[in-house]
C-alpha cells in the first residue's frame, strides 16, 4: 500500500520540471516567475486565509511572500519542492501579522447562516455528500490544538511530506508523526461521533 | 517506532505515502507481516486519508466566493519582481558583501602601515608628563576617548554592543570629514622649517594626526564591520536556537536588530526575513 509508483514518477517529473523553471528563472529569465505565480496563488492564499480569517490581509501576504520568495530564489535549494518552501515564508509573515494583531484568525467555513462551502444547487450527489463531509470535517477540525490542526492540514490538505511538514514548522519528524497520528484518532472520533465514514 | 503494545499506528500513514526510511519501512513490513490488527489499521489509516483529503478538497472549493481577483493578484507580484531594482540590488550586496568587507579591511591595515612607515613613530604621552607646564593640556587620543565614552556613557549588557557601535562610527565619520590628516611629507617639512617650536606645535600635530588616522580607520569600514557584525548575530541566533536556547535567541535576535537599525542601507531582505523565522520562532517556542 505504498505510494503508488505511477504517482511518484509523477511526482519526480513534476519536481524536475519545477527546478528547471526554477534555474532558468534565478538565470535570469524573469518573465518566467509568473509561471510560478500561475500555479502556487491559489494555494497559497487559500492556506494563509485559513490562518488570517482575512480575505485581503491573505492577499497582501500571499503577494509579500512571492516577492520575498523571489528575492531569495538564488538560496533556494533544487532539491526540495517549491511550494513548502514558498509557504514557509508565507506562514511566517502570516504568525508576524498574527502577533501583531493578537488574535488567531482561524476561518471556519462551517459557522454562520450561509456557509460558504454550500456548493451550487446543480452539484451534483456526490459534490453534496462531499459538502456535507467538508462542513463535518470543519466542525471536527476546529476542537483540534492549534499545532495538530496545522500538521493535520499540511499534510492532508496541501499533501506536504512529512519532511516538509517538519521544516515548515520547524520541529522533527518524529514530532510530526505523534501530531498527526493524535489528529487522525481525534478526527476519526469526532467524525465517527457525527455518522461520518470514510 | 511503536506504541507501548507493540503496533507501528503511529508509522502507518507515512508508511503508505513512502515516507519512512529504509530500515524504519523494513521494521513497519516485518511488523505487519505477523500483525492482523495493524494490517487492518493500515486499511482503515488509507481509507481515512482518502475521506480527509476530499473534504478538505470540497472545503477549499467552498471558498470561491471568497478569492480575490487572481489576474490582479498575479499582476501585482510580476510587476513587483519583473523590473530589477532594489530586490537585485539587494542580492548584489549581499552576494559581494564579505568579499567588500576583505577588501575594505585590506585596504585600510595597508594604507595605516604604508602611512606609519612613512613618518616618525607617534609618541603619546599623558598631558603635563614630560613637556613642560606650558604645553595646553591635550586630550586625550580618540580611541581613548571613545573607550571612555563608551565606558561611562553606554548601557551596560551586550544588547547594547551594536547600537553602540553603529553610534561610534557615525561619530568617526563626522570628525574624520572636516580635516584631511597631514601627509607624512608634509609632517617632516614643518619640523625643517620650525625646530624651535617643535616640541610645542609638534606634538598637537601629531595627536591630530591620530585622531584623523583612528577616525578614518573607523569610519571607512562601517559597512563592512556591519555586515561581520550581522553574520556574526545571525550565527549566534542559529546556534542558540539549534540548542533550544531561547534567551540566547533571543539576545543575539536584538543585537541583529539593533545592528540592522545602525545600518539604514543594510536593511536587506535576508536578515529581514530570517529575523522574521527567528521571531516567529521564538514565539511559537514561549
Amino acid at each position: 500500500m505504498n505510494r503508488d509508483p505511477a504517482g511518484t514518477l509523477q511526482e519526480t517529473a513534476e519536481a524536475a520540471e519545477e527546478a528547471a523553471l526554477i534555474a532558468r528563472i534565478a538565470g535570469g529569465e524573469r518573465h518566467l516567475y509568473g509561471a510560478l505565480v500561475d500555479r502556487y496563488q491559489r494555494r497559497l492564499w487559500w492556506s494563509c486565509l485559513r490562518m488570517l480569517g482575512d480575505a485581503d490581509e491573505a492577499d497582501e501576504v500571499v503577494q509579500e511572500s512571492f516577492v520575498r520568495a523571489w528575492e531569495r530564489l538564488g538560496g533556494f535549494d533544487p532539491a526540495h519542492r517549491f511550494y513548502p518552501w514558498l509557504f514557509t515564508i508565507a506562514r511566517n509573515r502570516c504568525l508576524n501579522a498574527l502577533r501583531r494583531r493578537r488574535t488567531w484568525g482561524f476561518l471556519s467555513l462551517s459557522s454562520g447562516d450561509d456557509p460558504p462551502v454550500l456548493a451550487s444547487r446543480e452539484e451534483t450527489a456526490a459534490r453534496a455528500e462531499d459538502a456535507e463531509l467538508a462542513r463535518a470535517l470543519e466542525e471536527c477540525m476546529e476542537d483540534l490544538p492549534d499545532d495538530q490542526r496545522e500538521a493535520f492540514e499540511l499534510r492532508h490538505g496541501e499533501g506536504f511530506r512529512y519532511a516538509e511538514i517538519a521544516a515548515a514548522l520547524e520541529v522533527p519528524e518524529g514530532t510530526v508523526m505523534s501530531r498527526l497520528y493524535r489528529a487522525r484518532e481525534r478526527m476519526r472520533d469526532c467524525l465517527e461521533g457525527k455518522g461520518v465514514t470514510p | 517506532m511503536t506504541d507501548g503494545r507493540g503496533h507501528v499506528e503511529e508509522r502507518l500513514d507515512a508508511y503508505r505515502t513512502g515516507d519512512l526510511d529504509a530500515a524504519d519501512r523494513a521494521r513497519v513490513e516485518a511488523h505487519l507481516a505477523e500483525c492482523e490488527h495493524c494490517r487492518t489499521e493500515l486499511a482503515a489509516v488509507e481509507s481515512w486519508a482518502a475521506a480527509f483529503e476530499r473534504g478538505l478538497a470540497a472545503r477549499r472549493a467552498g471558498a470561491v466566493g471568497l478569492e480575490p481577483d487572481w489576474a490582479a493578484q498575479r499582476a501585482a507580484i510580476v510587476a513587483r519582481t519583473s523590473a530589477p531594482g532594489r530586490a537585485e540590488e539587494r542580492r548584489a550586496f549581499w552576494r559581494w558583501a564579505p568579499q567588500v568587507a576583505l577588501v575594505a579591511v585590506a585596504a585600510i591595515v595597508i594604507g595605516v602601515v604604508w602611512r606609519e612607515a612613512g613618518r616618525e613613530p607617534v609618541r603619546v604621552e599623558a598631558p603635563g608628563e614630560s613637556r613642560g607646564e606650558s604645553r595646553p593640556e591635550a586630550a586625550p587620543p580618540e580611541l581613548e576617548r571613545r573607550r571612555a565614552d563608551a565606558a561611562a556613557g553606554a548601557p551596560t549588557g551586550a544588547d547594547e554592543v551594536g547600537r553602540t557601535a553603529g553610534r561610534e562610527q557615525a561619530e568617526a565619520l563626522d570628525q574624520a570629514r572636516p580635516a584631511a590628516p597631514p601627509t607624512a611629507d608634509d609632517r617632516r617639512a614643518e619640523e625643517k622649517a620650525a625646530e624651535p617650536q617643535r616640541e610645542a606645535e609638534g606634538f598637537e600635530e601629531e595627536q591630530a594626526g591620530n585622531e584623523a588616522a583612528l577616525a578614518d580607520r573607523a569610519a571607512q569600514p562601517a559597512a563592512a564591520a556591519t555586515v561581520l557584525e550581522l553574520d556574526r548575530f545571525e550565527r549566534q541566533a542559529r546556534a542558540a536556537l539549534a540548542a533550544r536556547d531561547t534567551l540566547a535567541a533571543r539576545r543575539a535576535l536584538a543585537l541583529w536588530s539593533d545592528t540592522l537599525a545602525a545600518g539604514e542601507d543594510l536593511d536587506d531582505a535576508g536578515p529581514a526575513f530570517l529575523a522574521d523565522s527567528l521571531e516567529a520562532l521564538l514565539e511559537s517556542a514561549e
